[in-house]
């Protein structure tokens, strides 16, 4: 993907049906880029992040050779998605109940 | 005492279980406040007369152990008897210092060889009274000169008597046991040893107390659990050999090995080269060059971007998550449902239910010209636009790589100047995407992402002033990879002509490294015409479709516009072993059965579709649809299944085995009557078909089961590998038997179509007429 596609690609996938919105975040938990408000960003990017730790805790205790990707954690009312690159996490939540 | 008195045979050694009592505070009570008066004897004490208890008995305290053997003995060997073992004195030494002094009378002195002194001097007395001495020595030496010739050892005496009075000189004088010179002589020992002591003023200790700065500290907290130490572990594994790599270029280079060889090499060369710089940094870099800082408010949007493409992999993840619950319900179709309704059909009739539409927004106006399934990734599917619309002008073309699993959006898509009209993915390496683009050149895209190309597609095209097309690639298709495993593919253009390319080893990293060799060109059996000025050359066919065998690599099939289907070897190019006249308007598609080696099938404009076996010049089936059959392919399950699709939108699916007349599947696909689907294929993997029309669009559906009845062993278990071939390969078998039986046949067997018409062919071979 080129440099101009990201935000294309952002915007499209905050455009699909039930996206709540899309946040890129470095690993520290300092948000880059956010289709949503700020309180939600931080929010959000503050509570996956820790999440995301302790389930790549648990993964790599297991087999340390193996090394989590991505969560999603459904809830009644939405489901949020949880992608980790080495400097980035990407969190997308959706709403459930939309789709179905 | 007292105690003695209370209980004295009990302290003499009685039982041991008398109660001692300690009286010492005397008086009526003891330590435990029980009153001396209401003694507690115990029931075994002796009972003794009141006289008993008043007698007195002595004891007395001496040094004898009364515990110890008085009548020992031990064995003497010499005189091998036991002879009583006197033992030393029952005395204990606790205390015992060796003596210098020796008694003046006893024996040792006698024995002793060096000087005495009589009395111990004092040194400073002796020396205070030195003056007085030599006065009284010159009188004593005047007086005494006559009585004594030592006048000086008088001296040694006089101290002490020359204080009483001069008188008395003389008599000491006499002594003669007097010790001559000033100083009392010292006593040594066998040593020679003299001590001489002094003592050092001792200074006075002084405490004196200072305290650094302590230095700046911070609390550090962290955690250490299995898989931080196997990271740390991993890290330094990864730094430690780096200064091995840098010897491995240069072997490398020697044997000028192959392109992955080379790759490789280069690969290290600009890890080592990196490594170097990064060492102080101590961390790994990765392969691309530019380094990725964290975007601060000063460097601008730029930066910012650049630095986000980290997270491209990411997003993709979360796009195809996004995208995975908005068709969650077509996914569950795609995975799950299967039409139960089918086994209620008795005719064996399916259907094919739509899944996703695949759309690209840039790719809205151009035709889907090929597609092609990947075989390793059976998700993954390249379809390429261009136009069939010769007379309009023509538009730019794409490439567009899609994914199952993203039904949203393209995983890639790459520009084609004028249109590619063909597209094929390598069956192995599935990163090789062959082209054919309407300008008559090709062009391979490499999927993968390399180090030259941030872009992630490599387009390598053909040079054109060496060997090219003269007019676009209709077809282009993978062969087996030659003898030094270089991957080539052959296309066949609108000029007659089929090439061979060959994608160049040491070129794959810049352009034009395609090698390409004529393999044939398609002369038509017709008299050669006569020119414009007068020379003859021979007509030959615009090639539309290539295919080839599955099993045997050097064998293909050409379909042309003139409607002949030339069957081709690689090995020679200008004969061809058989020519069918197969159609009379252009073939539209040839495709060799996945299991009979004989066996291919052919659809073209003119309303039919044949399936031939290779060996007969006339096809064995001829379906007369009624509509221009726009593509035809063979199911990769089975021998006898495959579908078609018309110019007017629907799909059409047959099964020989279930039903030779009539389709089991008529589904119209394509809403409008104004689209036409111009592709469709099978998926490899999955029970899926996917059709392109000529607006851009790509629908999936997937077959229902009987569409896809597997064949089952007489266990019911489905037949796999070995045991699948052979029993399509049979399966065809026979119906080519069926048809080819002459006796049986003596008059074509025709089935009047619904509108009476009744074709009888020339040969012997039935007709099928239906819609």
């Amino acid at each position: 993907m080129q440099a101009d596609d990201i935000d294309d690609t952002v915007k499209r996938i905050a455009g699909h049906r039930g996206v709540l919105g899309v946040i890129i975040a470095a690993r520290d938990g300092m948000p880059i880029k956010t289709t949503m408000d700020n309180t939600s960003t931080v929010l959000y990017v503050g509570t996956a992040i820790a999440l995301f730790e302790r389930s790549q805790s648990l993964v790599r205790d297991v087999d340390p050779s193996n090394a989590l990707q991505f969560m999603r954690i459904r809830t009644a009312k939405y489901e949020l998605m949880v992608s980790v690159e080495e400097e980035y996490i990407v969190v997308a939540v959706q709403n459930t109940k939309f789709t179905e | 005492m007292s105690f003695n008195k209370n209980n004295p045979k009990a302290a003499g050694g009685g039982s041991g279980k008398g109660v001692k009592k300690r009286g010492k505070r005397g008086g009526e009570e003891d330590y435990y406040g029980r009153s001396n008066k209401d003694l507690i004897k115990p029931h075994e004490q002796e009972k003794l007369s009141e006289a008993a208890l008043k007698e007195e008995i002595i004891r007395s305290l001496t040094a004898i152990d009364p515990l110890k053997p008085k009548n020992l003995v031990v064995w003497d060997y010499n005189e091998s008897t036991f002879v009583p073992y006197i033992q030393p004195e029952q005395t204990v030494t606790l205390f015992s210092l060796e003596s210098e002094l020796l008694f003046k009378e006893s024996d040792e002195i006698a024995a002793f060889k060096g000087e005495l002194i009589d009395d111990i001097e004092d040194p400073e007395e002796d020396e205070t009274d030195k003056p007085d001495e030599k006065v009284k020595k010159q009188k004593g030496g005047r007086s005494s000169v006559d009585s004594k010739g030592e006048p000086e050892s008088a001296v040694k005496e006089e101290p002490k008597p020359a204080e009483e009075g001069e008188g008395e000189e003389q008599d000491q004088g006499e002594d003669g046991e007097s010790k001559p010179g000033d100083k009392p002589k010292k006593l040594l020992n066998q040593f020679n040893f003299c001590e001489r002591a002094s003592q050092t003023y001792n200074n006075p200790h002084r405490d004196k107390i200072s305290q650094t700065q302590p230095p700046p500290q911070s609390s550090h907290k962290d955690y250490c659990n299995q898989w931080i130490i196997y990271d740390a572990y991993s890290k330094d594994k990864d730094n430690a050999p780096k200064v091995s790599t840098k010897l491995e270029p240069v072997e490398a280079e020697v044997p000028g090995g192959d392109e992955q060889g080379q790759e490789n090499e280069e690969k290290e060369k600009e890890k080592t080269k990196k490594l170097k710089k990064e060492k102080e940094g101590g961390k790994l870099v990765e392969k691309e060059r530019v380094k990725m800082r964290k975007p601060s408010v000063v460097e601008g949007q730029a930066a910012v971007d650049l630095a986000l493409l980290k997270a491209s992999e990411g997003l993709r993840m979360i796009e195809r998550m996004v995208t995975q619950n908005v068709y969650e319900d077509v996914l569950e179709d795609f995975m799950y449902f299967e039409d139960a309704s089918d086994e209620y059909r008795d005719t064996g009739e399916g259907t094919v239910l739509p899944l996703w539409k695949f759309a690209y927004d840039k790719a809205k106006k151009m035709h889907v010209t090929g597609i092609s399934w990947s075989n390793s990734t059976p998700d993954m599917f390249a379809v390429s636009y261009g136009s069939f619309s010769f007379v309009h002008p023509v538009l730019d073309g794409m490439v567009v790589i899609y994914s199952l699993r993203n039904p949203s959006y393209p995983e890639q898509a790459w520009l084609a100047p004028k249109g590619a009209m063909s597209v094929d993915i390598h069956p192995q390496k599935n990163c090789l995407v062959a082209v054919g683009l309407y300008d008559g050149n090709v062009a391979i895209l490499n999927l993968k992402k390399n180090e030259q190309n941030e872009a992630k597609t490599i387009i390598l095209r053909n040079i054109p002033t060496e060997i090219k097309h003269r007019a676009s690639v209709w077809s282009v298709r993978w062969g087996a990879d030659d003898f030094d495993g270089n991957p080539n593919f052959y296309s066949a253009g609108m000029d007659g002509r089929i090439i061979h390319w060959t994608v160049g080893i040491q070129d794959l990293q810049g352009l034009g490294g395609l090698n390409g060799t004529e393999v044939s060109t398609l002369h038509l059996p017709l008299p050669p015409v006569q020119g414009p000025d007068g020379t003859t050359y021979k007509l030959f066919g615009c090639a539309r479709c290539l295919a080839f065998h599955p099993k045997e690599k050097t064998t293909f099939l050409v379909g042309t516009a003139e409607g002949n289907i030339f069957r081709c070897s690689s090995l020679y190019g200008s004969r061809f072993p058989q020519i069918y006249n197969a159609h009379f308007l252009p073939v539209a598609t040839v495709q060799w059965n996945h299991f009979h080696p004989e066996v291919f099938i052919s659809c073209s404009e003119d309303w039919t579709i044949k399936i031939w076996d290779r060996r007969d010049p006339e096809p064995m089936y001829v379906f007369e649809i009624g509509l221009p059959i726009l593509d035809v392919c063979w199911a990769p399950y089975s021998s006898t299944v495959f579908a078609g699709v018309t110019d007017e939108g629907k799909v059409l699916v047959y099964d020989l085995n279930i039903n030779k007349d009539k389709p089991i599947c008529v589904q119209q696909v394509v809403t409008k009557k104004k689209v036409h689907p111009h592709r469709l294929s099978f998926n490899p993997h999955y029970p899926i078909i996917i059709i392109g029309d000529d607006r851009g669009h790509l629908t999936t559906l997937k077959l229902s089961p009987n569409l896809r009845i597997l064949p089952r062993d007489t266990r019911n278990i489905f037949l796999e590998g070995e045991q699948k071939t052979s029993f399509e390969i049979n399966k065809m078998a026979k119906l080519l038997s069926l048809v080819r039986d002459p006796e049986s046949i003596t008059n074509p067997k025709v089935i009047p179509g619904p509108g009476g018409d009744v074709v009888t062919p020339s040969s012997g071979k039935p007709v099928i007429n239906h819609i």
